[in-house]
């Protein structure tokens, strides 16, 4: 679904990635790792075309990002940003329905089945009930779970999310886990930046380590995640707990 | 809000638009009933029709199309600039205009001379403040508002010298034309073309402005193609605001409130904002004009102090009980 070749990233002189190459097929998971700063978000946005890269080429639906159209590309990835911030008010049901924006035509007005669609991902994401309610009215995790919400409206297949866990207390964190792993199985590909690596280890197939140096690493997500990987990603020593057979990885 | 729905609110605000013209033709120091109106409209001939045909009509249509600009310039600012606050004068272009017109005024020119000179004012701080500012990335907005906000204030220093060295007797007319006054009004065709381009351009666009609102990321990661609509959203939105001023001077107040009249009213979809705020802006434009010259007739008022004397009450009152409500 999205493949990666020799991609150069950098932001304000500093290189997030270079020469990185990784592809993601249908139905797999990948989480995103590293310390603040170092161009997570930066890369999500590139792999999503909202920023331009300084070389090599991301391929979605085996075309390169260009050579889709932007309304193509919008039916293709859904991209769910870190924070969300509202000028205006507005409900949370015509806040989803946004994502329904690039399967409309030029002068199409949202149908029953777009309402439909919005209502079903608003209720995926628990937020049933809350349709008639003002936007700026929400908690920070209730609006991060509208902005999932949104985003599965769009109805893409390849889902990026950045910090998709912010905001979220513990239960609606784990649902939200459960409903990107549900999303994987029905054949869509999931990209996440992530900040607990547990949670990378046990709910994403793949994970790409982002060192802040340029260098990376990426694999499948038990082999890729130890405690001394993860000790040269944070720059602080873990310890491993084994559980059954799943490892925890907790800091020292 | 429904697709019919929309249509149906439309609907109302045409038949008030109407009855708001009609109301300016009727009232006047020398009142015409609604039957001598409508006979003068559909070709009647005598002293009543010179007044409604000569005098009224295209003092009232220009007042609507004035209005109308206003409004849907300051609702296209307050989407690009996502702030409530968003003002179809932010880019100085009423700045120029006044300069242009006060020129022309301090030189003795009178009707359509002001309004070209001020249209020739409003375009070329226009494209000042375009050229100034163009480039590429993230910085270009903040670049373009603060061109804007400082070609304002020379302009509004051009303003004060201008007022400060013009002979005495033209001193009020420059008020007048400071303050905004329909009685500057010689040729409403233009200024109703372009109001009714403007509808035509943006309405293919709403739905897109409406994803831009949620901000410029989601917007892109929904297809727009941001800076494109951006650059000509900001464009459109100058030129109608110079065609609005160089027709009636700057009328403050329409573009700020109207839009927000609208909004607390009928929410924020823009396919129903704009048009709804082209003609609400116009009938409030029209309406105020009316009052203008007839409250204390034969003296006339400049119509911007109107605006704002229905305007700042409306809006108060409309924010309170949202304000309770929500």
């Amino acid at each position: 679904m999205i493949e990666v070749r020799s991609l150069d990233v950098s932001i304000g002189g500093h290189q997030v990635c270079r020469g990185l190459d990784f592809a993601v097929p249908a139905g797999k998971s990948l989480a995103i790792l590293g310390r603040n700063g170092a161009g997570k978000s930066t890369l999500l946005a590139t792999l999503a075309g909202l920023r331009a890269a300084d070389g090599g080429q991301v391929r979605v639906a085996g075309k390169a990002l260009h050579e889709h159209t932007p309304r193509e590309l919008a039916r293709l990835r859904g991209y769910c940003a870190q924070q969300q911030h509202d000028a205006f008010a507005a409900t949370v049901l015509d806040t989803a329905l946004v994502g329904r924006h690039p399967h409309l035509d030029r002068w199409g007005w949202e149908s029953a089945s777009d309402t439909a669609m919005a209502i079903e991902a608003l209720q995926r994401t628990g937020l049933a009930g809350f349709e008639t309610r003002q936007v700026q009215t929400l908690s920070g995790g209730e609006r991060q779970r509208l902005a999932v919400a949104t985003l599965l409206t769009q109805g893409a297949q390849l889902l990026m999310l950045d910090e998709p866990l912010s905001h979220l207390d513990l239960n609606h964190g784990m649902a939200l886990l459960a409903l990107l792993q549900g999303e994987a199985a029905l054949g869509r590909t999931v990209l996440a930046v992530m900040h607990e690596p547990n949670f990378a280890y046990r709910h994403f197939d793949y994970t790409l380590m982002l060192f802040g140096d340029g260098q990376w690493a990426c694999g499948a997500s038990a082999e890729v995640i130890d405690a001394l990987s993860l000790q040269r990603l944070y720059g602080h020593p873990l310890r491993t707990l084994q559980d059954n057979d799943k490892p925890w990885f907790i800091p020292e | 809000m429904t697709h019919r729905r929309h249509l149906a609110v439309l609907l109302v605000l045409l038949l008030c638009a109407a009855a708001g013209l009609m109301t300016a033709l009727v009232m006047g120091s020398l009142p015409v009933r609604p039957a001598d109106v409508w006979a003068a409209l559909t070709g009647g001939s005598g002293a009543m029709a010179d007044v409604v045909l000569q005098l009224r009509l295209p003092r009232a249509l220009g007042a609507f199309a004035c209005g109308g600009l206003l409004a849907l310039a300051g609702a296209l600012m307050q989407v690009l600039l996502r702030n409530p606050l968003g003002d179809p004068y932010v880019l100085g272009i009423s700045g120029g205009a006044s300069v242009g017109a006060l020129c022309a005024l301090l030189f003795g020119l009178t009707a359509l001379w002001i309004n070209l000179a001020a249209f020739c004012g409003a375009f070329l701080v226009l494209l000042l403040v375009f050229g100034l500012a163009h480039g590429e990335g993230s910085w270009v907005q903040s670049r373009l508002l603060l061109t804007g906000v400082i070609v304002s204030a020379g302009c509004g220093a051009a303003v004060s010298l201008i007022l400060s060295i013009a002979p005495d007797q033209s001193l009020h007319g420059m008020l007048f034309w400071i303050m905004g006054d329909a009685a500057y009004i010689t040729q409403p065709l233009p200024a109703l073309l372009v109001l009714l381009a403007g509808v035509l351009l943006v309405l293919p666009l709403a739905r897109d402005l409406n994803v831009l609102v949620r901000g410029d990321t989601q917007a892109a990661a929904l297809g727009v193609s941001v800076n494109a609509l951006r650059w000509f959203t900001y464009f459109l939105a100058a030129l109608l605001t110079s065609v609005a001023v160089a027709t009636a001077g700057s009328i403050g107040f329409i573009g700020l409130v109207v839009p927000h009249l609208m909004r607390l009213v009928l929410g924020n979809d823009q396919r129903l904002l704009l048009p709804a705020s082209a003609l609400g802006g116009g009938t409030l434009l029209v309406l105020a004009d009316t009052l203008a010259r007839t409250v204390i007739a034969p003296q006339q008022l400049p119509v911007g102090v109107l605006t704002a004397l229905i305007g700042v009450p409306l809006f108060l009152y409309l924010l309170a009980r949202q304000g309770r409500s929500a």
